[in-house]
């Protein structure tokens, strides 16, 4: 925490040793044109990707939010029902139930974030860069799981009668947390090209997490229900019992973000970019839970049907009854998530006399099966500043996306908003994917 | 149309931002289809016969064995009532002792002779200056007489002012110093202000440098603490012819000692003196002519009562001769009772816990019975002070033995006549069954009498009628009913009650029809007669508070049955769950009530809900059939027979359960064989067992959030 204060500190100094540059670099082109900068993501930047023309103002304040969920096989009316708290009804449900594959996939995010950040054009020690802090708050989740663990999570085992159901490489994780990010970008311009190299550190404070794995389980339901034969190999990793306290530090880690970009003011530019690196080591609030045996469960044995005191029907399952009859082990202890990495390579081109920009880039996740996602997006600007985008990838969770954007650019700053699935928005029984997203920002 | 989708993303965005920063209350939820066990149970024989114990047979048939007690009798409320007993006695005091005293008297020679001279009789002068002139010298001694000692008195006030001899002896010892004899010494004592004579005596002769010893009785004579010596007279032969060496110191002592003045009234400073001591028997009678030797109290109280009118502290001491507690310690009662104020009375009153005491009631010379020995004993401690005290003065002695509970009582336990009942006692055996027939193969059947006291006697059952209902059987067993039954005594040492077995079987009575009629009731009747033949002598008897007379029965009944609607009643808790959220959540579906039967007994179940007020609910099971297992060529099960029942629970359905508190469970039973070659009597075998198990196959709405 010393360290990281103390660069905060040189951070903010140095801003006040800086004088501003009399000659303008040549990164930017002038009004009317359209920006490298500002369209090259699939959706909302990274602070390390320059997110505006420091050359006019030096200060740049945004707040921006990213909602998204993908998979190959939930569509988008069965995760809005998951997310929205809805509930469930059988056409939804079979809705995805007739996507199901073999193994199943599914992640979501969402992201709000509030970041400023402030140009120094000359530095005695670092020479010329911006630098960066912000807040996030972000919610992550994914699963990995086998179509018949999902048929039995959401339409119980009536179905499987007289046959098993395998469970395998079935994982859940769910992890919620704020990032405090504070980041420099060092830029080098010789002429019309511009280097950029930069490095985001964050701390990571997570109220919440959850992990789940299963795998080499099954459960075989017998006629009428006589028993249930039981074989399981699981572990549960959770953080923080009941609602979660948004500034409790169940678990604590570090990320860092990491980009080399290149610009062309006249041509293109190419980035290469490393984000989420890092870990939350959770060490309060804990249970572990795992269990790898089997049983024949049948029910709640009763020694004596005569004389039983108040049966609870229905209901006589408790958490610590059931584990004894599961044989499950119970720690409390500490353990760390990695965070799901994102890695990007992106090329940009100025098409149409630089009144359109076009960008192709690959992405990989450390998600399980994850998928390389490629991707493209057009944005051509029209007059006022207005800048639509289209977008199309293929890869990830989802395997095709469309996207879309509206950007409007103001003297004080910009607007936008966008999807890179625009189509799960609307017609969300038949996509499996949405996303959408909306960035203020002004500078000053 | 463009502003409405950007209006509606506008808003989708602000509302996914306020709900992934805000708590998510809201619970989403979906439906799910379960099928799983719920319960399961074996219902055995044991389950159905309560407190029947199982035996298993040879061939592993299955008998019922049954014990019960009917009735216990405990002779303690006849045998050892120990009524209260007491005594109030009065005591007078033996004897008022005064302290000794001795008082002492010199008269020397010499001044015998000054005595002469100063008489101024010339023939007296003469001789006293004879006397005083030979001092030193041996000399014819002269004859003397008409000699006098003058009268001495002496005060013993500061040990008793007066008092009323009862007994008691004056001792004199007069002691002649001088060289010749003393003839004729005539001496008085008395009370100088009083001035009765105590004593007047002549002692004829002492020899020179002799004594003479005297003992005076001083019984009735009333005594001063003044009094008088006075030596009236003497006289003395001289030493003529022989010559006596004259010395004028030698003389005559007259020593009076006061011993063992017993007064029956006295004024006194009285020193340590027992005044009573008293051993006698008190003898109660018991009744039912009981000849006891010895008790053990398991509750009791001595309580002591004493007034007193001596005016002086009294030690008393009361001891129940041959009461000891536990750690053999006697019972000694000591209590000190304060002086009487003049003209009134002291009292003490005091009780004391004889719990746990064993006291002998063979008298003080044992030989005899119910005779308590105690002795009372009072001392006066000396307090120094001049107290009254006269004969008449006493104690009053009331004590009582109250409350008497026996733990323990020997010798004869007297002859009696106790009538029981007709009573009646509760028999659960097979008291679940409400209705039906079963028709049993055998009932073997025992009659223990146990006797856990020890003393004999006689039984005389003249009623064991088995009931039920308005249906009832009397027992016929002839040489059993209305014939005197011995019963032998306990022995004490080992302590082993005697028992005394009947058997009864279908042969040699209709005990089967009695059991036939599954009896929730059995009425007895009978008397006992307590030593019968009298008191032997021996006094061997012995009661103990706990021991009884127990009449056990002890059945045995080979399951080996017709069972024909043998209906059980049971009521049993119900609940559809603990939790009412989680029943919520059921929307609709299926219990399966699957039972697995492997008896040759075909059952119906019904089962109907209560509310807490005993209002009908639902049926929840009606007449569900499950089906007798199918028997074997050698009349036995081999495979258990599947059974299922399916009951709905409709959301309604299930929301009027919830309601449910009680479940009345009706199950009928009937033997049923598909072999025409077996017996109509179908045996029970161990290895027999109905598996009930109870799954769900129902909606569950799962509210969780994801």
């Amino acid at each position: 925490m010393k360290y990281f204060f103390n660069l905060i500190f040189l951070l903010l100094f140095s801003s006040f040793l800086a004088e501003a540059s009399p000659n303008p670099k040549k990164m930017f082109n002038p009004p009317g044109e359209i920006q490298l900068f500002q369209y090259n993501c699939l959706s909302v930047p990274n602070l390390l990707f320059v997110p505006w023309n420091y050359n006019q103002k030096k200060n740049f304040l945004s707040i921006q939010g990213f909602q998204g969920n993908s998979s190959n096989a939930i569509n988008t009316n069965f995760a809005r029902a998951i997310l929205l708290n809805k509930s469930l009804n059988a056409e939804v449900k079979q809705g995805s139930f007739n996507r199901l594959k073999k193994i199943n996939l599914y992640e979501d995010e969402i992201n709000v974030e509030l970041s400023y950040a402030h140009y120094v054009e000359k530095c005695k020690l670092l020479g010329e860069y911006y630098f960066f802090v912000g807040y996030k708050f972000r919610n992550m989740r994914y699963m990995k799981f086998d179509k018949e663990a999902f048929q039995l999570v959401f339409a119980g085992n009536k179905q499987f009668e007289e046959d098993t159901i395998n469970i395998n490489n079935t994982s859940f994780d769910y992890t919620g947390f704020n990032q405090y990010q504070i980041g420099i970008n060092k830029l080098y311009s010789r002429e019309n090209k511009t280097y950029t190299i930069g490095l985001a550190l964050s701390l990571l404070q997570s109220p919440v997490n959850i992990n789940i794995k299963a795998q080499n389980s099954s459960i075989y339901t017998a006629q009428d229900g006589e028993y249930l034969d039981v074989k399981y190999n699981m572990s549960i990793n959770q953080s923080n019992q009941g609602p979660p306290e948004f500034f409790s530090f169940k678990g604590t880690g570090i990320g860092i973000d990491a980009s080399f970009s290149y610009f062309n003011v006249q041509k293109n530019s190419f980035r290469i970019s490393a984000i989420d690196l890092g870990f939350i080591k959770y060490t309060k609030d804990l249970n572990n839970f795992s269990a790898d045996s089997n049983l024949r469960f049948e029910g709640i044995r009763i020694d004596n049907i005569l004389n039983f005191t108040r049966p609870s029907i229905l209901t006589n399952f408790e958490a610590d009854s059931l584990f004894k009859i599961l044989n499950v082990r119970a720690t409390q202890k500490a353990y760390t998530n990695i965070l799901p990495s994102t890695f990007q390579v992106s090329y940009s081109h100025f098409l149409l006399h630089k009144k359109a920009l076009m960008t192709i880039g690959v992405q990989y996740r450390l998600l399980p099966n994850y998928i390389p996602m490629i991707y493209g997006k057009f944005s051509y600007q029209l007059k006022y500043g207005f800048i639509p985008s289209i977008s199309a990838s293929f890869g990830g969770y989802s395997y095709y996306n469309l996207g879309a954007e509206v950007a409007k650019t103001f003297r004080f700053g910009s607007l936008s908003l966008g999807s890179t699935n625009i189509m799960g928005l609307f017609v969300t029984k038949h996509f499996t994917s949405a996303s959408i997203y909306l960035r203020a920002s002004i500078v000053f | 149309m463009k502003k409405k989708y950007f209006s509606i993303l506008i808003i989708y965005f602000s509302l996914l931002i306020f709900a992934s920063s805000c708590k998510k209350n809201e619970e989403g939820g979906w439906s799910t289809d379960i099928l799983a066990p719920i319960l399961s149970a074996d219902l055995s024989i044991s389950n159905l016969v309560g407190d029947s114990l199982i035996s298993v047979n040879s061939d592993n048939s299955l008998s019922l064995v049954f014990k019960k007690n009917i009735f216990s009798f405990n002779f303690s409320d006849y045998l050892l009532d120990i009524p209260d007993t007491g005594i109030s006695k009065r005591f007078t005091l033996d004897s008022l002792r005064l302290p000794s005293q001795t008082f002492t008297n010199q008269l020397s020679l010499g001044f015998l002779a000054r005595g002469l001279i100063s008489t101024g009789s010339t023939g007296n002068v003469f001789l006293g200056n004879y006397i005083i002139s030979n001092n030193g010298d041996s000399i014819i001694f002269p004859a003397l007489s008409g000699l006098t000692i003058p009268p001495t008195a002496y005060d013993a006030s500061l040990f008793f002012k007066e008092a009323d001899l009862i007994r008691g002896h004056l001792l004199g010892y007069i002691v002649n110093r001088f060289p010749v004899p003393l003839t004729n010494i005539h001496y008085q004592l008395f009370n100088t202000v009083g001035g009765g004579i105590l004593v007047d005596d002549i002692i004829p002769y002492i020899a020179p440098k002799d004594s003479a010893y005297v003992d005076y009785d001083m019984a009735g004579k009333h005594i001063e603490s003044n009094f008088t010596v006075n030596v009236i007279n003497f006289s003395t032969p001289g030493s003529s012819p022989d010559k006596a060496l004259v010395d004028t110191s030698d003389y005559i002592e007259l020593r009076f000692g006061i011993l063992g003045f017993y007064a029956s009234s006295a004024t006194a400073i009285f020193p340590s003196i027992d005044v009573l001591a008293s051993t006698e028997d008190v003898t109660q009678t018991i009744p039912g002519g009981a000849k006891l030797t010895y008790i053990e109290a398991e509750e009791g109280t001595l309580h002591v009562f004493i007034t007193s009118s001596v005016q002086e502290g009294l030690n008393l001491t009361y001891k129940l001769e041959g009461a000891y507690d536990k750690m053999g310690r006697p019972l000694i009662v000591s209590t000190f009772v304060p002086p009487a104020p003049i003209g009134s009375l002291s009292s003490v009153d005091r009780s004391f816990n004889l719990k746990g005491f064993s006291i002998d009631l063979t008298g003080k010379f044992h030989n005899t019975f119910n005779t308590y020995t105690q002795s009372i004993s009072a001392r006066i401690d000396s307090s120094g002070v001049l107290r009254t005290i006269t004969s008449s003065d006493s104690l009053k002695i009331s004590y009582t033995l109250e409350n008497i509970k026996p733990r323990l009582i020997k010798g004869y336990a007297g002859n009696d006549t106790i009538q029981v009942g007709p009573a009646s006692s509760a028999f659960d055996f097979l008291s679940g069954i409400k209705s039906g027939s079963l028709s049993l193969d055998d009932v073997k059947l025992s009659l223990n009498i146990e006797n856990g006291i020890g003393v004999k006697g006689d039984l005389v059952i003249s009623d064991f009628t088995a009931k039920k209902g308005s249906s009832s059987a009397l027992l016929n067993a002839p040489g059993i009913m209305n014939t005197k039954i011995s019963v032998n005594k306990a022995t004490e040492f080992p302590y082993t009650p005697a028992n005394t077995t009947i058997s009864l079987n279908k042969s040699n009575s209709n005990i089967k029809t009695l059991f036939e009629l599954l009896p929730n009731m059995l009425q007895y009747a009978m008397k006992v007669y307590v030593n019968p033949l009298g008191d032997d002598g021996t006094y061997q008897d012995f009661v103990n508070a706990s021991s009884r007379l127990n009449v056990n029965i002890n059945m045995e009944v080979p399951l080996n049955i017709i069972a024909n609607n043998l209906t059980l009643v049971d009521t049993i808790d119900f609940s559809l769950g603990a939790s009412l959220e989680k029943i919520d959540a059921i929307s609709e579906g299926t219990l399966n009530l699957i039972a697995y039967n492997g008896y040759p007994l075909e059952a119906t179940l019904t089962v109907i809900v209560y509310d807490e007020y005993f209002g009908v609910i639902d049926t929840l099971v009606n007449g569900y059939k499950v089906q007798a297992a199918d028997l074997n060529a050698s009349c036995k099960v081999s495979e258990e027979k599947r059974s299922i029942a399916k009951i709905l629970l409709s959301g309604a359905r299930t929301s009027m359960l919830k309601q449910g508190q009680k479940a009345l469970v009706i199950a009928k039973f009937s033997t049923k064989s598909n072999q025409a070659s077996c017996d109509a009597y179908l045996k029970i075998y161990s290895d027999y067992k109905l598996r009930l198990k109870l799954t769900g196959d129902f909606q569950y709405d799962l509210k969780s959030k994801f």
